[in-house]
């Protein structure tokens, strides 16, 4: 909320375009980021950056050349302005587990201790397991909601986690169970495991041959015990986990494991904003016309579900652009804005007349599956794209903080400079 | 200061089936009485415990204040019909637009469906120092807390102030006032009409009370008159948000031309003052000019006259310059 707008000053005090001056500033690849810490005074890096991507994608899906040559331009007492503005979050943690059972019925059951944030990560994680096993989603159960359940150790319920941590842990429990079906096949068909793979439900050979079922892997899991059904644990995993999956053993065979990856660097998401809105200079009220996210999150994962975050965090950026306040009074530190008619969060009409969201879709070189989490990267961008369109139509001098009210524009337009107080808490 | 918000205090209810039950409940209990229509503005005060009344009329269920028809000379609307049942009207919508526009343009659908016509007009400040049970002069204290140097005051007036800076929020009464409606109001001992610009009163007035309405009193109907069917109508509402949010300011007008002159005009804005302000000023100095860029500047000038701006309203007054001047050119709003 601070440094967008500071960086579109300056590209306008340089002579440069709102989107090119953040090319030139975009984090790639391992870049720094943050003060040195720690006892030897080091920066923190990203895993991965594909900022310039994002920035490229967006320019050319929202036609930026072209609608920047409309900004500031008056139609009646109608101006348009167009904005940019890129923005990151933190995108995962590491170190979780996944845990499943593959039963004699051929079904895949999997213990998701993901919270449920109505954004579809319970069970979406969990087609990293389903894919490398070769399970048609429909064949695949989940168990979640609560810890009675028989749930692993899981991420804390965070938007910009889930979707990073647990692809992982899922992919550990998914190799495990594939390495414990190597090895049954080798047992029961002869050779080494690694001449079998699995894929389409089945253990097989490689190149075609001999193989079986999972539903016949599974009845044989259980008839083999020790590791494969879940009666030994790998040493490494939560307690809390160890607690669920001693409750399943002997039901078939188990996939179980503790994300142990490396993870050179911190996952950050990205998300590079677009904003047109149009200004009526005889009241200050603005609308936005167009809106366009697009984000670096590597590998996507679902896509409805990953569109409705994006577009969901950035409609609470453009709230605190826009209309969204606290009011306090300054004498006797009562609140005003009691109710939600006074704090003014955005309406179905005050969101964007048009809204896009598109990805880059390069994975994350840094985490097996490839994918970042998607929670709070897009707030900031959606926030800044639009007051940056703002200034854009009408000059810097026009606010010097958010949100951007109708009345804090007719005021600077009248007065030829921002009139409120910088540091004035909301009004 | 402390409010406690979960429980509503006691009080006795009354469900009325006609107008003349309500009104000898209102002769009986007087100022004890609270009167609820929609009860869009009843449940705040009440929940907030500020509105402590012993007796609450509900009247849901008085058909006969429900409904418009027509009169020998325009419309009677029923002070309980809903805003909806008003924006739905095809009689209103042909003959008087200005009063669907803005009857449309108030809080959201779901307010619209449950609110009244009666309730919206009548409806009391939103001023959220007096809201929230400060004992400001409106309350029968003797502070404005929204006039003070460190007062937030962005919605208030500047205009019309006298003590209290609390605005009138309502989007219907100043389509009312410019169509010329007449208000009609009953008490146990009879009728009495009232034009819709006098039903409104500032605080040099009642600093307590926004219109003439007297405890024992109740607004059974507004009639509007056939003077202004079919003229040229202006409605602009602003507003923070683009639906759910009450006016920074509103305006209405309604004029006839002639041979390309302004032949007659009544302009009103709300939100500016503790009533709807007719802009008498305005009106004169631009009936027989025409309507143009110029003309529509004069009248923007004159309406400011006198506007005096608190600490954070200051907009309001090119705002209600600059909607007087679309009122008159009759474009600029999209919404």
């Amino acid at each position: 909320m601070l440094m967008e707008p500071v960086l579109s000053k300056a590209a306008r005090k340089l002579g440069i375009d709102q989107v090119e001056i953040r090319r030139i500033n975009a984090p790639a690849g391992k870049a720094q980021f943050g003060p040195p810490a720690g006892p030897k005074a080091v920066r923190q890096y990203t895993t991965s950056a594909f900022v310039k991507e994002a920035l490229d994608k967006g320019a050319t899906l929202f036609k930026w050349d072209e609608r920047k040559q409309q900004s500031g331009k008056r139609n009646g007492p109608k101006v348009r302005g167009v904005g940019v503005a890129v923005s990151t979050y933190s995108a995962g943690s590491v170190g979780f587990d996944g845990l499943f059972v593959i039963k004699p019925d051929g079904k895949l059951y999997v213990q998701s201790g993901i919270g449920n944030h109505g954004t579809g990560s319970v069970a979406d994680c969990h087609r990293v397991a389903a894919d490398l096993l070769g399970m048609p989603w429909n064949k695949v159960e989940i168990a979640f909601g609560d810890t009675s359940k028989n749930l692993p150790w899981t991420c804390p319920s965070g938007g910009s986690q889930t979707i990073h941590a647990m692809t992982r842990a899922a992919h550990a429990a998914g190799m495990d169970a594939v390495k414990k079906l190597q090895a049954i096949a080798a047992k029961d068909l002869g050779g080494r495991p690694e001449d079998y793979e699995v894929a389409g439900e089945r253990v097989f050979r490689k190149g075609g041959g001999a193989g079986m079922t999972l539903a016949k892997a599974a009845e044989r899991a259980i008839a083999l015990g020790g590791t494969y059904d879940g009666h030994e644990l790998p040493k490494d995993i939560n307690r809390f986990t160890k607690t669920s999956a001693t409750a399943l053993a002997g039901q078939g065979l188990m996939g179980v494991g503790k994300d142990n990856y490396p993870h050179d660097g911190q996952s950050r998401s990205f998300v590079a904003g677009f904003a047109e809105v149009e200004i009526d200079v005889e009241t200050g009220k603005y609308y936005i016309l167009d809106y366009l996210a697009v984000a670096d999150v590597g590998t996507v994962i679902h896509p409805r579900n990953i569109g409705g975050q994006i577009l969901g965090r950035s409609m609470l950026g453009i709230g605190h652009a826009i209309s969204q306040k606290w009011v306090y009074d300054q004498q006797y530190g009562v609140a005003l804005a009691r109710r939600f008619h006074h704090n003014r969060p955005p309406t179905i009409l005050d969101a964007p007349e048009n809204m896009q969201w598109a990805t880059v879709d390069l994975p994350d070189p840094e985490t097996p599956v490839g994918a970042r989490g998607i929670g709070e990267p897009p707030v900031g961008a959606g926030a800044c794209a639009v007051m940056n369109a703002i200034s854009d139509a009408l000059g810097d001098e026009i606010y010097k903080r958010a949100p951007v009210t109708l009345d804090m524009i007719l005021t600077a337009l009248e007065a030829g400079r921002p009139t409120t107080e910088p540091l004035t808490a909301h009004i | 200061m402390a409010v406690i918000h979960d429980v509503i205090p006691a009080f006795e209810l009354f469900q009325p089936e006609s107008t003349g039950d309500v009104l000898t409940l209102l002769n009986r209990y007087g100022s004890n009485a609270w009167v609820m229509a929609g009860g869009m503005d009843s449940f705040d005060w009440l929940k907030d415990r500020i509105k402590r009344p012993s007796v609450v009329i509900d009247l849901s269920r008085v058909q006969d204040l429900r409904g418009i028809k027509a009169s020998n000379d325009g419309l009677e609307i029923g002070a309980g019909t809903t805003l909806t049942e008003v924006v739905r009207d095809p009689q209103v919508r042909d003959r008087f637009g200005l009063l669907t526009e803005a009857a449309e343009l108030v809080a959201s659908p779901q307010i619209r469906n449950q609110g009244t016509i009666g309730g919206n007009v009548s409806q009391d400040t939103r001023c959220w120092y007096y809201r929230a049970g400060w004992s400001c002069y409106r309350a029968g204290g003797n502070i404005c807390y929204a006039d003070t140097p460190t007062a937030i005051n962005r919605e208030h007036a500047i205009l019309g102030a006298d003590r209290c800076v609390a605005v009138n929020p309502s989007d219907t009464a100043p389509a009312l006032v410019a169509l010329d409606a007449q208000m009609v109001i009953q008490s146990a001992s009879g009728v009495r009409v009232v034009n819709a610009e006098d039903y409104f009163i500032g605080p040099s007035t009642d600093i307590t009370r926004m219109t003439v309405l007297a405890p024992n009193e109740l607004l059974t109907a507004i009639r509007i008159p056939s003077t202004w069917a079919g003229a040229r109508f202006y409605f602009e509402k602003v507003r923070d948000r683009n639906v759910w949010d009450f006016p920074l300011l509103n305006v209405a007008s309604a004029s006839r031309m002639s041979g390309g002159n302004i032949q007659s005009i009544r302009i009103v804005i709300n939100a500016a003052a503790a009533r709807p302000l007719r802009l008498h000023a305005v009106e004169a100095a631009i009936v027989g000019k025409p309507r143009s860029e110029q003309t529509a500047d004069l009248a923007g000038q004159i309406a400011i006259q006198g506007a005096q701006a608190l600490r954070y309203n200051a907009y309001k007054i090119p705002l209600m310059r600059n909607l007087v001047k679309r009122a008159i050119r009759g474009n600029g709003s999209d919404t």
